[in-house]
């Protein structure tokens, strides 16, 4: 019976991870902005479609990656400055909408360049090696994810509670105005958050990109949906939250993709059901019901807007 | 008296060294004036109080000085140099940065953070670090020095046994000093303080009175306060503006304010003849 689940599990966790990096530029940019980021899980697949072209040019792929990292950094940084900057003090809805044209703006650029053809995904080294643990054959990448997921949530949690910019950071999101007045320069606290969240999008697309091979200018639209609901379960604006949401819809959905095959060789069932195409179903049911019963999420706090 | 018949008084002289100075400040949202033509000025070390009847326009003041507002007309100098007014977009943390700090008419401490670290945030300004040296702690002698220089002004305000409780969760008239302590932090040479005895008993307020003209003297500062209790204003004010209906109707010394019959009227009312 474990033997049928962990690989299952296993995957989930992985993939969970993946989510994670992606969830956290959701729930960070809302603290700070209350916006949604519609762009975010583009921004994501941009990082992919970058790694394809750079590893074509016949870089070494460590440098590819260091590459990846710095440009998405530096993509989600001109986002902000050039369609959320200038609408810093339009209404709440104008700059979400701004945030939907740039994600068209990416997926249609994508497009543009790679002719809406799947681009094959470069194999990095070791992590792209297979490796057996126990009853599961997967990559090195499934065993890595979550570990490098927790050393990065340990050091973006470091750097918001130790640090100035972080100090700067948390005021911002408690209270625009007053920050302000006390000396902070807002414009570099939320452009930091924005090269924050990019580079954790990027890391999330090697790591995705390296289990799910192909990029098409639509590879950013799922995983960012799921990331999304994963930031919204977890409460949006509560980084803990968002990665253990990102973790819990991982680990579910793979669970129900195995199900029918868990549940015959338990013998609980005798045909398959076609239980796994409920995966993504699953994850938009629990974003309705979470909307529904606990709108501020597992951890979000409870605020009544400022009159 | 209605709005019609307020007569502006202009700005009186006085021979110090002039630090903050508003000339004809005026501030419009859509029909409503609420700050209109407002002249006025402050000298070094001077503790000038700001009062007038609810929705006089003192805290909209307050706010074209910090640049929270953008003036509609008119020109704020800060030791002789343009800091706002009409036509100039400044952000407020440049104002801040120049030296002026202020707490507001309702507390707005930073919730979910600790009465200290409300303190260190309000020093980033003036601390130099960046995010390389702070994250491999190569700057551990600054950092030294700005946590002392926090904890000392938790000493100034007597906030050193509540320095690790959430700084929301402190009783109304803690927050009021913590919100003072916070706007120190900022190193700022003059003060504004929004209503700092709202809320106070007497007894409080008197404290309140004594406090704000050691921390003057202490920090060398020169202290711009809007303030309803009476007591307190004419304690320690060494001069007063009146505004009504946004417009400024007297100054002067305390003396003078509270035997001036346009401002009784404006507090009182008077019978239409």
């Amino acid at each position: 019976m474990w033997d049928t689940i962990f690989p299952y599990l296993l995957s989930g966790i992985s993939v969970g991870g993946q989510y994670a990096l992606i969830a956290i530029g959701y729930t960070m940019v809302y603290g700070i902005l209350r916006l949604i980021n519609f762009a975010h899980g583009d921004v994501f697949m941009v990082a992919g479609i970058i790694m394809v072209y750079i590893a074509a040019s016949g870089l070494p792929v460590w440098i590819s990656v260091l590459l990846v990292l710095i440009i998405t950094a530096l993509v989600g940084f001109v986002i902000e400055r050039v369609a959320y900057k200038p609408l810093r003090t339009a209404p709440r809805m104008s700059v979400m909408i701004s945030a939907i044209g740039v994600s068209y703006t990416l997926q249609n650029l994508v497009l543009y360049i790679t002719g809406g053809l799947n681009k094959q995904y470069p194999a990095i080294p070791v992590i792209s090696d297979s490796v057996k643990i126990g009853s599961a054959t997967t990559k090195v990448v499934t065993i890595v994810t979550p570990v490098l997921v927790i050393l990065l949530v340990v050091g973006l949690v470091m750097l918001i509670n130790r640090t100035k910019i972080g100090m700067a950071m948390r005021a911002v999101s408690k209270d625009f105005e007053t920050a302000q007045l006390m000396g902070i320069k807002i414009n570099s606290v939320i452009s930091t958050t924005f090269v924050i969240g990019s580079f954790l999008a990027g890391v999330g697309s090697v790591l995705y990109f390296t289990n799910y091979p192909t990029v098409i200018q639509t590879s950013g639209a799922m995983p960012g949906l799921k990331a999304f609901v994963a930031a919204v379960f977890g409460g949006i604006g509560s980084i803990p939250g968002a990665v253990i949401g990102a973790f819990i819809i991982g680990i579910m959905e793979n669970l129900i993709k195995g199900l029918d095959v868990i549940l015959f060789k338990a013998g609980a069932i005798s045909r398959p059901l076609g239980l796994a195409i409920f995966s993504d179903a699953f994850t938009f049911a629990l974003l309705i019901i979470i909307l529904v019963v606990k709108p501020t999420g597992l951890f979000g706090e409870k605020t009544t807007d400022k009159v | 008296m209605s709005e019609m018949e307020i007569k502006t008084v202009p700005d009186m002289e006085t021979d110090g060294e002039t630090v903050l100075k508003l000339e004809h400040l005026t501030m419009q949202f859509g029909g409503v004036i609420a700050v209109n033509d407002f002249s006025m000025h402050i000298d070094r070390g001077e503790i000038v109080a700001l009062i007038g009847p609810n929705g006089a326009g003192k805290t909209t003041a307050f706010n074209c000085v910090t640049s929270v507002y953008q003036p509609t007309s008119g020109h704020i100098y800060f030791h002789g140099k343009e800091i706002g007014g009409e036509k100039m977009h400044v952000t407020p943390d440049r104002i801040t940065e120049q030296g002026i700090a202020r707490t507001f008419q309702n507390i707005r401490l930073f919730s979910g953070m600790t009465v200290f670290d409300n303190i260190m945030t309000a020093m980033h300004l003036r601390r130099k670090s960046g995010l390389l040296t702070q994250v491999l702690h190569l700057n551990a002698e600054e950092e030294k020095k700005n946590r002392e220089k926090a904890w000392k002004l938790l000493e100034t305000v007597g906030l050193t046994d509540v320095a690790e409780e959430m700084a929301t969760s402190l009783p109304y008239g803690k927050q009021r000093l913590l919100e003072i302590a916070r706007a120190l932090a900022t190193e700022p040479t003059l003060l504004l303080l929004d209503e700092p005895a709202a809320g106070m008993n007497p007894q409080e307020t008197n404290e309140l009175g004594q406090f704000i003209v050691r921390i003057k003297n202490e920090f060398n500062l020169t202290v711009f306060m809007i303030e309803h209790h009476m007591n307190l204003v004419m304690d320690i004010s060494d001069r007063i503006y009146v505004l009504d209906f946004g417009k400024p109707i007297a100054n002067g010394t305390p003396e003078e304010v509270q035997q001036n019959p346009v401002v009784i009227a404006a507090y009182l009312g008077v019978d239409e003849e």
